[in-house]
């Protein structure tokens, strides 16, 4: 008896597992973006695998950010304190760089997926 | 760590006995049958859509999908192939195939032809004539599908007979006229938007709510989804050579247009020519960006526009497209992408 429920509860975690894989494999993004906002409206994406130098112009000021190897920084600056400099570089997807300030944003986000009635091309 | 990882194994192992494995691939099963019981319900609301479809405009595939009676939906498409007919710069019995043949005259023409005339002057007004229609004189000279290349003598010839201003319409009384008797009028640029426009206000004059009405890439999302979501569509990501998706955008009542320098296009002598002319120099336009895509309530606006801002680079489109409150992304040559007017809050 007791070892019916352990097996039950291996078929579960199996369950859940396999569950979890296809989901995965479904939901995979298809390369992550850095997402700059001034004031929550995006204005610029791009691809966090190709290495630029990118200089963003909120209302409230500038912000130089840098993209290199898979990793996203603010180089510079012309807000007071600059927490933004200071908080370095981040990779991973739902990580963010804040300029409050600036009301500047610049997170990491995965890719698109999903279904789509029509494509413009 | 290391021994964690070995007992654990060793305990799955153990555990997987003839009834464990019977019961665990039951669930599995259950697990697949998840997917395809969701993907029946698609396809049972899929079948409110009445879809109608053909090769039109040259050979580029359009279709109408509406939540209404068939022959409404029929109607649209033939509607369709009636303004490719007229608006058709290769058809010689056609409005515009008249008025390139009238050596200077009068032509009468259909007053929906007029008012696209008269737009698109309007629009060539607008930028200064770079969307000039009367591009046709140089355009009729490529071919990008047989990658024909003109010589530099037959486009700096054909560029004098290049110029809106000796065009003029009078939408009163149904009359064109081209000053230039070598003048060629070719509405690539605006035909399908114009269209597509035509095609929306026809099906909701017929009491349809819902559409997507695709002609060749060029979208209109009539109402939402006859779900009430709103219509989800793609923005093909030029760099991607599998088919990606650059964006998903949701839209309700609005067209999604995208104008890039990869889709029609042919390499000659170590050059690749694609197949956005123009008007001032007559060979296709140098650009920092790869695509531009628009979305409007006039798919006309999206139309002209997204070839325009193509034309005109990064830097200047953005100006151009945010001094116009149009919602725009732009897919620029080195990866980035830039988001004009509030697009972002339609990516899905």
């Amino acid at each position: 008896m007791d070892r019916g429920k352990g097996n039950l509860i291996i078929a579960c975690a199996a369950f859940v597992l396999v569950v979890l894989a296809v989901g995965i494999i479904l939901l995979r993004p298809s390369g992550a973006q850095v997402i700059v906002r001034c004031d929550g409206q995006i204005i610029g994406e791009y691809p966090i695998g190709k290495d630029r130098i990118e200089r963003i112009e909120c209302e409230a000021g500038f912000n130089e950010m840098e993209i290199s190897e898979g990793k996203v920084r603010v180089v510079e600056a012309d807000c007071p304190g600059h927490d933004c400099v200071d908080q370095g570089w981040i990779s991973a997807s739902g990580q963010a760089i804040v300029c409050l300030p600036h009301r500047l944003s610049i997170s990491v986000e995965g890719g698109f997926s999903g279904e789509m009635d029509a494509v413009s091309r | 760590m290391r021994t964690t990882r070995q007992r654990s194994s060793s305990f799955v192992r153990g555990a997987m006995t003839r009834r464990s494995f019977a019961l665990w691939c039951g669930i599995a099963a259950c697990g697949l049958a998840v997917p395809s019981v969701s993907s029946c319900a698609r396809k049972g609301e899929g079948e409110s859509l009445q879809t109608a479809d053909r090769y039109l405009f040259d050979g580029t595939y359009v279709s109408v999908s509406a939540d209404c009676a068939r022959e409404a939906v029929v109607e649209a498409l033939d509607l369709c192939a009636h303004y490719d007919w007229t608006l058709s710069r290769t058809n010689p019995e056609g409005d515009i195939g008249r008025l390139n043949e009238g050596a200077g005259g009068n032509v009468s023409i259909e007053s929906d032809t007029a008012i696209i005339l008269s737009k698109a002057v309007d629009y060539a007004e607008k930028t200064q004539g770079a969307f000039d229609v009367t591009v046709g004189a140089v355009s009729q000279l490529w071919d990008f599908r047989e990658g024909v290349k003109p010589s530099d003598e037959e486009i700096s010839e054909a560029l004098r007979h290049v110029g809106y201003g000796g065009l003029s319409v009078d939408v009163g009384s149904c009359i064109a006229r081209l000053d230039d008797p070598f003048a060629v009028v070719d509405l690539g640029g605006i035909a399908k938007g114009f269209i597509a426009d035509k095609i929306a206000s026809f099906l909701r004059d017929e009491g349809c709510e819902s559409a997507m009405i695709d002609l060749g890439g060029n979208l209109y999302g009539l109402g939402t989804k006859p779900d009430g979501r709103r219509w989800v569509v793609g923005v093909s990501n030029p760099q991607s050579e599998d088919g990606g998706i650059a964006a998903r955008l949701e839209i309700e009542d609005a067209s999604v247009v995208t104008s890039g320098i990869y889709e029609r296009r042919f390499e000659q002598d170590g050059i690749v020519y694609h197949h956005v002319l123009d008007p001032k120099t007559g060979y296709p336009v140098e650009t920092d960006l790869l695509s531009v895509t628009v979305v409007s309530p006039s798919s006309m606006d999206a139309d002209v526009y997204a070839t325009w801002a193509l034309s005109l680079g990064h830097d200047a489109a953005r100006g151009a497209l945010e001094d116009l409150g149009l919602e725009a992304l732009l897919l620029a040559k080195d990866g980035g992408r830039t988001l004009v007017g509030g697009i972002g809050n339609r990516m899905a």
